[in-house]
This record gives C-alpha cells, structure tokens and sequence, in this order.
C-alpha cells in the first residue's frame, strides 16, 4: 500500500465523500483508493468551483491536482473561494524536485503559493 | 429584448427557494436590480466559474433547482464547464442560461469571440437547449426547463442600462447564500 491511498483512506475516514479534480500519474494510488467517489473535470478551476458549490451546502469536498495545475486555481481561489469561507481541501502532487523533467521545476519553486489563498476553513495536502 | 426584460420575465418564475447565480459584470448588477433575494449569489469574482459552483450546489442538493445566469464571455472563458454540466446524469434540477449581448459589455464593450451555444450545449450531452431571441416565445420555452437533464438558454439581448453594483459584500452574500442553502 503506498502513502497515497493511505491519505485517500484517511480523508475517506474524516468524512469526504467527493473527490474532484484533474488526474496526476503520481495519484494513481490516491484515485484508485478513492475509486467512485472521484469526479474527472476539465480544468483544476472548475474543480475548485465545483467543490466551493458542494461545500456551501454542507460537503466537505476534496480537490486534487498535479502541481502543474496551481496556475489555474489561483483566480477562483483569491476572488472568491479563499477568501469567502468556503471548506475545501487540497490534495497537490508534486512535481519538479530533485532529478525531475525540465518542465516541471520552474512551477516546484511556485507551487506553495496555494497556501497564501487558503482560508480557515480550508487545507492543502501536498504529496 | 434587453438583458433586464428577460430577467424579469425568468426571475418572476421562480419560486423563492430556487437559486439563482449570476456570472461576474454586468449580469450581476442586473439580477439584484431586478430584486435582492436570499437564492441569490452574486459571482463577483472567479470568472468564467459560476457555471460550475452552480452545478456543485446542483449535485449536492438534487431537491434545489439551480439556475445559472452566465455570459457569453464568461461562458467562453470556461467552456469545459459546460462539457462537464452536459456529461452529468440526471442533472434536472440545473438550467443554464447565457445572457447573450457578444460582448465583454463590463469592460467596455469589446467583442467576443462567436460560437453557436444552442448547438454546443446540445454536443455536451445538455438535454434541451434553446435560442430566445423575444418574451413572446418565453413561456413555451420556459414551461420545457425542469427536464430529466440540464437545459439551457441561450439568451440573446441588447444591453440594458447599466444599474449599481449589488449593495451587499460578497461576505455578507455568501454567508446569507450559505445559511439559505442548509436552510430546512
């Protein structure tokens, strides 16, 4: 079992019932644990207002996303869902460390910015 | 037909506990002048993402109807949105409408770029998708929303006036909005 499809099982146990996001090859045992519970959308800013509509009614929804994707959720984060207190939790696979793809270590040295968005009621996980 | 005409004619519809949203500009300057109510939220930032906070509070909520009172710019902004609205099952308790004057109206003026909506929203998998060009076919169309899938409008409008910002921050509007919704 590998560390992704324990946190998948953790979060499942705090109650997330819906995963939405953008698949990441580095998530494949966070989705594969999720199973039916994940929803695949077009773009990591639908995700996260997908997940802020869900969360005002009263999900606690869980957006995952490949590093890659922060430049997306930056504008719905900082005009409307991280700074209203809509609860939404992050779940950020990594990429671009240490002996990664030339295209991925530009946004590893940007990737933290989410955590400047996130308000009280919401969390990011990186993986 | 002026983007204020049809929204009047829509708004007047709906019940008190359906929800209404309206996309960032000048769709929200309308929708509270046609009347404050607690279903509505207005979308002042996250552009182009109304469409998918409303099919969020859709899927979660599949007793609230939803309506989403979208852009053509906005629209276009985010038209993966729509695919994914008209991939969704059973979504009936969604309507979505674009408020069609093909242009960026908020910024100025400038034009938007041009695609047949009625069209594309059938290709996403929507199951009734309409053109309104006048009130006077309005209630044949609107008597056919509520279908077994999401159904849209594609609104087609001259501009109306421009009307003041909705006069509550988007704070209070979202924690009214939020006190509505898990409202029993």
């Amino acid at each position: 079992m590998n560390s992704g499809s324990n946190l998948a099982k953790k979060l499942i146990d705090e109650g997330h019932t819906i995963f939405i996001g953008v698949p990441c090859s580095r998530l494949k045992g966070f989705l594969k644990e999720v199973g039916d519970k994940a929803m695949f959308v077009t773009s990591e800013s639908e995700a996260v207002m997908i997940a802020a509509g869900m969360a005002t009614v009263g999900y606690k929804p869980v957006v995952f996303l490949q590093n890659s994707g922060i430049g997306d959720v930056i504008e719905p984060l900082a005009s409307f869902a991280g700074i209203a207190d809509v609860g939404i939790v992050f779940v950020v696979s990594r990429r671009g460390g240490p002996g990664d793809e030339v295209h991925h270590t530009k946004m590893f040295e940007y990737d933290k910015i989410i955590e400047s968005f996130i308000n009280k009621e919401s969390k990011v996980l990186f993986v | 037909m002026t983007s204020i005409e049809f929204l009047e004619e829509f708004v007047s519809l709906c019940s008190d506990d359906v929800v209404i949203i309206a996309s960032s500009g000048r769709n929200c300057r309308d929708l509270y002048r046609v009347g404050d109510r607690d279903g509505n939220f207005y979308m002042v930032g996250a552009m182009g993402g109304a469409s998918a906070f409303g099919l969020g509070i859709a899927l979660a909520d599949k007793n609230r109807k939803v309506v989403v009172v979208d852009g053509d710019g906005s629209a276009l902004m985010k038209l993966g949105n729509m695919v994914t609205i008209g991939n969704m099952c059973s979504m009936k308790n969604l309507t979505h409408i674009i408020i069609n004057n093909k242009q960026y109206l908020s910024t100025g003026g400038q034009p938007c770029q041009r695609v047949d909506f009625k069209t594309f929203a059938f290709s996403c998998g929507y199951l009734r998708s309409f053109n309104l060009f006048g009130l006077d076919s309005s209630a044949k169309i609107f008597n056919q929303l509520w279908y077994t899938g999401a159904s849209f409008i594609n609104a087609h409008v001259t501009s109306s006036k421009k009307y003041a910002r909705p006069a509550i921050s988007l704070f209070d509007n979202y924690e009214r909005f939020k006190e509505f919704l898990r409202r029993k």
